[in-house]
């Protein structure tokens, strides 16, 4: 394998590592009494370290190196865990993602290896209870890169597999793959016959003939590979270098990691999308046969048609899930930045989330990162009050920032709540009106008000701060949301608290839509904003303006399409429904000519013509081969106001 | 102590898989012409391990306290051999084959579900 191949399969790595080191700092914090946070940071910092040097990452590998080293200082009590240990070593995790991104500033790494050396030698220095330092480590740590192939005969040598590999782990820290690949089916399978082989990295002090010397009684040792890829720094007097007794202290050891990480495949995303695309033209050619085969009267055909359909049904959705991601894999990053803010506010924070395993489309999940740190910055900032605020008002001490998802039929519903001070309607009412928003004497519903915040350049806030106040936030918010056909809304109450919602397609390649139609052309709603369909009244069909609607005692306003969209022909319809949508301002109808039904929606792009057309986001193809146009309903609200 | 308690002690190791393979083989192996007659018969120490149940095949290995490469390799070809062919194949480890897997860097296959 190359360097380059190797180099890839490492940052494919790092980021779980980087990742496990994070969450193992923030936990630690917490409880800096947890050994197996502290086993779990050392055993990370510890494969990032070896792994990155098998890359060829040797700067990442050195300064991994130094960090891991006051970790094992830590593992073996003689440095305490301490907020400004964490805060370093949180700072030392963001210098390791920059230099897996060759972004790295060596300044900045230097700073860092000062204050872990200094952080270092004052704990020792000042720590009467704990035992001196041993005496300085001479021995040097080398990087040995391990290709076992085992004779196929070797079980008949006599010869035990799993002691060889102890004996091996016993020399230092092993870090192996299994390669299953020359795994034969069972048929074939000649169960004294060894296929299996194994690579990886062992970290040790170890000499070569030492190394070798574990495999001195293999009949057939030709398979066996070592060879030293680099050699670590000297290890710190203060911290010396792991020892293998040393690392089977540490729940549960590093091998269970290693091996559980073969049982997952990792593909590059590129590679998923193409297939996805295809998986779409699969969908969109089924449609057209399934078209066809209904306008003849041949079995045969009908049901090779519904073979396609079912098979291509599932292939499609066995290809989507390829792409869901749970969203604990986001929510995770947000333990970090919530104690950052918490640190950088001087107010004691406490986020709270729920439903990690609900899975989402990864693009949506990569798209929906920064909306919500939008969110959780001004829940933070704005909404959770200061202590001596919260004390007034008889509220516990830390503020409370509930994340929350959960998955509904089609849609992902997700929210940022805060136990804060709530929205002001009068606040939000004056600052409309100073800026020319509304006029003194309208009269508008509290959540009208609240919708005004999604007005771009719209904060209620007096002050500025490094963590938000500019008025840049929650337009950009709702653009995001709208961006992936979801919808955004916000619920509040003063002294209380306040939730932001938002809601999303599971996916945005392959949609559930609502197939309508309007002058006998197919549009197509989002199925994750619409709420139901009804029967307009009758009055209802003349006039062009925004009409009101009740709805179980609600007044829904709704308009009519082919107004909008300026379609000519017969304005009187008999098939005619309104389909009740559920948009940020509320709920919105759109009146339709017919609604045909769901439909699965394959994303297209609408071409330069219908790119910028208001009121439509993007396009499918029916099967029939004709183009449906996929509706943007908060803009159409957005221009009907 | 039964004979069928003292074959479940015993280990899963190179000197047995032969015989465990060749129970397994008719019922996991793909459609070649063999069947279950095909099977030696119980009594060899082997047999004892294996249950056929509703949907598919139990392998117990509750009681089985040693697995060597050999025994490990076989379960984990029966387990993805039966991922291809539909096959219902449930594996009760036992402290021999968790311990084994963890040494020898192969995932706990046993804990997702074979189809």
């Amino acid at each position: 394998m190359s360097v380059d191949k190797y180099r890839e399969l490492f940052l494919s790595e790092a980021d779980d590592l980087l990742e496990s080191l994070e969450s193992a700092l923030l936990k630690l914090e917490a409880d800096p009494t947890d050994a197996e946070q502290v086993a779990a940071a050392f055993r990370a910092l510890h494969t990032l370290k070896g792994s990155g040097a098998m890359a060829g990452l040797t700067g990442l590998a050195a300064f991994a190196h130094e960090v891991e080293a006051v970790f094992d200082g830590v593992r073996n009590d003689r440095l305490p865990v301490t907020s400004n240990l964490i805060t370093l070593a949180l700072a030392a995790k963001d210098h390791l993602r920059d230099e897996c991104e060759d972004v790295a500033d060596p300044q900045a790494r230097e700073k860092l290896l000062v204050e872990f050396r200094s952080f270092a030698e004052s704990s020792e220095a000042t720590s009467e209870a704990r035992p001196a330092p041993p005496a300085p480590a001479s021995t040097k740590e080398t990087v040995y890169r391990l290709n076992l192939r085992f004779a196929p005969q070797v079980f008949g040598d006599g010869s035990s597999l799993l002691l060889l590999l102890d004996e091996l782990g016993d020399l230092g820290v092993l870090s192996l793959q299994v390669v299953a690949d020359q795994l034969p089916a069972f048929d074939d399978f000649d169960p004294e016959r060894l296929y299996l082989t194994w690579a990886g990295t062992l970290t040790t002090t170890a000499s070569m003939d030492e190394i070798r010397e574990v495999f001195l009684f293999l009949d057939d040792d030709t398979g066996i590979e070592i060879q030293p890829v680099a050699e670590a720094d000297e290890a710190p007097t203060s911290a010396p270098a792991p020892t293998s007794s040393a690392k089977t202290e540490a729940p549960p050891p590093p091998k269970r990691e290693a091996a559980a990480r073969t049982a997952v495949l990792k593909i590059p995303a590129p590679k998923l999308d193409l297939m996805v695309d295809l998986v779409g033209e699969l969908v969109i050619a089924r449609s057209r046969l399934s078209a066809v085969a209904g306008r003849f009267d041949d079995p045969d055909l009908q049901s090779i048609s519904e073979d396609v359909e079912r098979l291509t049904s599932e292939l499609r959705d066995r290809t989507m899930d390829l792409r869901m991601l749970p969203v604990s894999s986001t929510f995770r990053r947000f333990e970090r930045l919530i104690r950052d803010l918490s640190k950088a506010l001087n107010k004691p924070l406490v986020l709270s989330t729920e439903g990690g395993d609900t899975e989402l489309d990864k693009t949506v999940l990569d798209r929906l990162a920064d909306p919500l740190v939008h969110l959780l910055r001004n829940a933070a900032d704005h909404g959770i009050e200061s202590v001596e605020e919260r004390q007034a008002r008889g509220k516990t001490e830390p503020g409370t920032i509930h994340l929350r998802a959960r998955q509904t039929e089609s849609k992902v519903v997700i929210e940022v709540e805060d136990d804060g001070g709530g929205l002001d309607p009068a606040r939000i009412r004056k600052k409309a009106i100073e800026r020319g928003l509304l006029t003194p004497e309208a009269d508008v519903s509290e959540q009208e008000l609240f919708a005004l915040l999604f007005e771009p350049g719209f904060s209620t806030t007096t002050e500025v701060s490094d963590v938000s106040g500019r008025g840049v936030g929650l337009d950009v918010v709702r653009r995001s949301i709208v961006e992936l056909n979801g919808a955004f809304s916000v619920r509040s109450t003063l002294g209380v608290g306040t939730t932001f919602t938002i809601r999303l397609p599971l996916s945005l390649a392959i949609m559930d839509g609502l197939l309508v139609l309007i002058g006998g052309d197919p549009y197509v709603f989002p199925l994750a904003l619409v709420e139901e369909c009804i029967e307009p009244p009758r009055s209802s069909h003349g006039g062009k303006e925004t009409r009101l609607l009740p709805v179980r005692g609600e007044l829904v306003p709704y308009l009519r399409l082919r107004d909008f969209f300026r379609v000519s022909g017969n304005d009187q319809v008999d098939d005619s429904q309104i389909v009740i949508t559920q948009l940020n301002e509320g709920r919105f109808g759109f009146m339709v000519d017919k609604v045909v039904g769901q439909h699965q929606t394959v994303l297209k792009d609408p071409g330069p013509i219908a790119r910028n057309v208001d009121g439509i986001s993007g396009a499918t193809i029916l099967g029939d081969g004709k183009v449906g146009l996929i509706i943007d309903a908060p803009a159409i609200v957005g221009i009907a106001d | 102590m039964p004979a069928s308690e003292t074959a479940r002690e015993s280990p899963l190791t190179v000197w047995r898989v032969r015989a465990l393979y060749d129970h397994l083989r008719p019922l996991i192996g793909r459609d070649d012409g063999k069947s279950e007659d095909d099977a030696p018969p119980a009594g060899d120490g082997r047999s004892e391990l294996l249950e056929r149940t509703a949907d598919g095949v139990r392998i117990d290995l509750t009681d089985v306290d040693k697995v060597d490469m050999a025994g490990l390799q076989l379960l984990w070809c029966a387990w993805r051999t039966a991922r291809t062919t539909g096959l219902q194949l449930a594996i009760n480890p036992g402290p021999g084959l968790e311990r084994a897997a963890q040494r020898a860097f192969i995932p706990p296959f046993w804990t997702e579900t074979s189809t």
